[in-house]
């Protein structure tokens, strides 16, 4: 059993679903069962507790009555007519007072009542007359029965026989047959257990024909397929149009299967395509496989050697015994890289490298290894040949070495500027020769150019000296120069500034002059203002004079009045007394007037007359500013004349300044230039020097030696020379026109 | 003896020291009123009323009980009445003299005058308004019972 389970998915899925269904369908029907058992147990109960009610119904009016006879006669009805019922009223005391058995009475009601909870339950009810919630399972006549309690309360139509001393005057008691209910459950069980069994085989059937339609069956076609795989037929292919899991399996395994048919063509591919002799061995050194390169090597037959020779029987390499790469490669798990050694081949040893590696499977296992052998014949000819080569490429290297060093001590000579010496000819007529004697020829047209170059240094040195002494000179002088027009070019600008100053102050002055002839003309009418305002003084003078008249004339008539009026008040006697003295005042006040116009008169005339000579005054004064206007605009005039010529003055001399820059800027050039010209005769000269310390340093040949002595002492004779002239000429005077004339 | 004794302080004292008529019992009644006895015990309840109150005596108090002994049995707590069942066996069912009153002057003198001829009112005695309504239990005075 346990061997199919594990051998056959079906066997598997089948008892997985067995298993499963089987829990799934027994715990419903379990559950199915127990809802069933309580349902009815709790119709029971009510059933029980129903006729109990009737039954309390039925005889509470006979009891009430104290009619015993009717209350029996109910009970033996219920036995009469509910079979499986039983009936008992206790009283207080628990003891039977009727039953529907009439055996029962006057017995204890535990003698009826086996279950010792629903004993407690009674005796509970009957003390406290709380009503048990639930129906207890009894027995009845052996047989399983159910047993409800009502309590019988003392209500007041009791208390006519049993008094009110008590709560509870006892309790019923129904006991009700249960077999029924039983049998109906168990009934119910079994059609429940057929049910579910049938549904449990039903599902079974339909998950086994479902499960091995849509897994068992494609998984082991599958599993077929994979096997001819594994026994190397790659042939195999597979379609779906599903896209669960099991088509994705299928599908995987098609792209699976080309992937591997791939790899191995691509294996295949490369095996095939490996022009080098190769061959592959299984673990035990037999080959397996070798390619016609090998073939060719070796000259055997591949028909002869796959699978029956050994490879060190083949190649019978020196290798072999002593240092088998392959043996290493397995050892160190590694590719072993050329290894050079002799196959036999053809009678004769063939040189070769061998390298290979170990192969191995997915596990790491080695279940074989290739080998590479490559045929190194060519490549070790070649190398003799490069080897004889090299040797004379050595020779040569040897003979060019010892000709160029003879060439080296040559140029370290001529380095020391030893000139004298030449390269030695062999007389082989190959390229150094021709070299040794290009050189000679050049040496000698060196020696030769040399010597001229001395003689032309010396030469130039000297004039060089001379140029720089005179070029010297005529720095310093062309500086002066410079200097002077320069103190010219100073003296020019101040002048200038002097000059536009001058102009300046003579705008001013012109200024002054119109803001003198502004003043006086302002003063003319000033002049003429005051003579019109004298004038309406003498008017205002000549009006006053005769307001004064006007005044002179009503202080005379007051005059008149005052007299009348002391008349009058002379008169009225002692009554105008009062007034008589008013009149007087009123007459000193007009004497007083009178005297004051007089003097206001004398005062008009001589302000008339004052004010007339005013305007003689002002009239002249007017003239005279007149005059004093006409004046100031010729001197004005003559100003402004004065300051276009000083203008006109300002610009000459700006020209003549400009020319005088002009001048400056060209002479600053020379002095630059003539600096220019010393510094390079210097640098000239002392070039030539070392031209000179240059060619004396080369030897030409014996007898030139005192040639060059006697040239140096007269190079060094000018250059000290030179130096005294200069340090002579330093305070001489620079206006001398010799020089210049030099120059 | 205690229970005796007090028995007769309480009844048998009263009754000697009673002039009156007293209780003989039914079965006294019997021999001359053949018919009307056998017609009570045969139809009356209460002629075997007192077999009822026992069943009921122990759930209830001495005096509950004493209470239940005035209507169901004949004479208690009156003079020459019941006083138990040992002493005076004769008297513990509610007889004729219930109705009638003690019969003992009755039963010497045999004259009709020196025995009571019951009316509503001597049965309103025991049956009060409230036991009518609570047992349907009418007085028997005109339903023939004798």
């Amino acid at each position: 059993m346990l061997h199919l389970i594990r051998r056959y998915l079906r066997a598997k899925i089948l008892l997985a679903l067995i298993v499963l269904v089987t829990f799934i369908m027994g715990i419903v029907i379990y559950i199915n069962i127990h809802s069933q058992e309580r349902s009815l147990f709790k119709k029971a109960h009510e059933f029980s507790s129903d006729i109990a009610r009737l039954t309390y119904a039925g005889i509470k009016r006979p009891m009430a009555r104290g009619n015993s006879e009717m209350v029996e006669e109910q009970l033996r009805h219920i036995k009469d007519s509910m079979e499986g019922v039983e009936v008992y009223i206790c009283d207080f005391d628990k003891k039977i007072i009727y039953a529907s058995q009439p055996e029962a009475i006057n017995h204890p009601i535990s003698e009826f009542i086996f279950n010792e909870e629903a004993r407690k339950y009674l005796e509970e009810m009957l003390e406290t007359g709380h009503t048990p919630s639930m129906a207890f399972e009894e027995k009845m006549s052996k047989k399983p029965s159910l047993a409800v309690f009502l309590p019988i309360f003392n209500e007041k139509r009791c208390y006519h026989c049993h008094g009110t001393s008590r709560k509870v005057l006892g309790g019923l008691i129904v006991k009700q047959s249960i077999t029924g209910i039983y049998d109906t459950i168990n009934s119910l069980r079994n059609h429940n257990v057929l049910i579910g069994i049938g549904g449990i085989l039903g599902l079974i059937c339909l998950g086994y024909f479902f499960s091995v339609k849509w897994i068992s069956r494609p998984t082991r076609e599958l599993a077929e397929k994979t096997a001819r795989i594994a026994e190397g037929d790659f042939s195999v292919s597979t379609t779906t149009d599903r896209e669960d899991s099991i088509g994705i399996l299928i599908k995987n395994f098609n792209i699976m299967t080309k992937k591997i048919k791939d790899q191995i063509e691509y294996a295949n591919s490369l095996k095939f395509s490996i022009p080098e002799p190769f061959f592959i061995t299984d673990p035990d050194f037999t080959i397996t496989y070798m390619n016609e390169a090998l073939e060719r090597l070796i000259g055997h037959p591949r028909s002869e050697v796959e699978g029956k020779k050994k490879c060190y029987e083949i190649v019978k390499s020196d290798l072999c015994e002593a240092d088998c790469f392959f043996k290493k490669a397995v050892k160190s798990g590694g590719v072993i890289m050329g290894r050079r050694g002799n196959v036999k081949g053809d009678g004769r040893d063939i040189p070769v490298i061998i390298s290979g590696a170990p192969l191995k499977d997915s596990t790491g296992r080695i279940w074989g290894g290739f080998h590479f052998l490559r045929d190194i014949s060519m490549e070790v000819e070649a190398e003799r040949a490069i080897k004889e080569a090299a040797a004379k490429e050595e020779a040569q290297r040897i003979y060019l070495e010892r000709r160029v060093k003879k060439l080296a001590d040559l140029f370290a000579k001529i380095a020391q500027g030893d000139l004298t010496g030449r390269a030695e000819m062999e007389g082989k007529g190959d390229m150094m020769d021709k070299l040794t004697h290009h050189i000679n020829e050049m040496l000698d047209n060196i020696s030769k150019i040399i010597e001229q170059a001395k003689e032309e240094a010396l030469l130039v040195a000297e004039r060089a000296s001379e140029i720089s002494a005179n070029n010297q000179d005529l720095s310093k002088r062309t500086q002066k120069q410079a200097v002077s027009v320069e103190e010219v070019s100073a003296a020019i600008q101040e002048m200038t500034a002097i000059i536009n100053q001058n102009a300046k102050n003579t705008a001013e002055v012109n200024e002054l002059a119109r803001l003198a002839v502004n003043a006086a003309k302002e003063g003319g009418k000033i002049a003429m203002d005051a003579i019109s305002s004298m004038e309406r003084i003498e008017k205002m003078s000549n009006r006053i004079a005769e307001i004064v008249n006007l005044v002179n004339e009503i202080t005379f008539q007051t005059k008149l009045l005052s007299l009348n009026a002391s008349v009058e008040a002379a008169r009225a006697g002692e009554q105008g007394k009062g007034f008589a003295v008013i009149a007087s005042e009123i007459k000193d006040l007009a004497i007083r007037s009178t005297e004051s116009a007089q003097d206001i008169q004398s005062l008009l005339q001589e302000s008339t007359a004052k004010v007339s000579e005013g305007i003689n005054f002002v009239n002249a004064t007017s003239e005279n500013l007149q005059k004093i206007i006409n004046h100031i605009t010729k001197v004005s005039e003559l100003i402004a004349e004065i300051a276009m010529a000083s203008k006109q003055q300002t610009k000459e001399i700006e020209h003549i300044n400009e020319t005088v820059t002009e001048i400056n800027k060209v002479i600053q050039q020379n002095a630059a230039f003539v600096e220019e010209l010393t510094s390079a005769s210097e640098r000239l000269s002392n070039e030539a020097d070392v031209l000179l310390e240059l060619t004396r340093g080369f030897v030409t040949s014996e007898t030139s030696s005192t040639e060059v002595k006697e040239r140096e002492f007269l190079a060094e004779h000018l250059i000290k020379k030179a130096g005294l002239k200069e340090v002579a000429d330093s305070p001489r005077d620079l206006d001398s026109g010799e020089k210049f004339e030099e120059f | 003896m205690r229970n005796f004794i007090v028995s007769f302080i309480i009844f048998i004292l009263p009754a000697l020291v009673w002039a009156g008529p007293v209780y003989v019992g039914s079965k006294v009644c019997q021999e001359c009123h053949e018919f009307e006895y056998k017609n009570f015990m045969r139809y009356a309840k209460k002629a075997r009323s007192y077999e009822r109150i026992l069943r009921l005596k122990k759930g209830l108090k001495r005096d509950e009980f004493q209470k239940c002994l005035q209507c169901h049995t004949t004479g208690y707590g009156r003079p020459g009445g019941f006083v138990s069942v040992e002493e005076t066996p004769d008297l513990r069912y509610p007889g004729c003299e219930v109705c009638h009153g003690p019969g003992s002057k009755h039963i010497k003198s045999q004259s009709s005058k020196d025995i009571k001829n019951p009316t509503l009112k001597d049965c309103a005695a025991c049956h009060i308004h409230e036991r009518i309504e609570a047992f349907e239990y009418r007085p028997m005075l005109y339903g023939g019972a004798h």
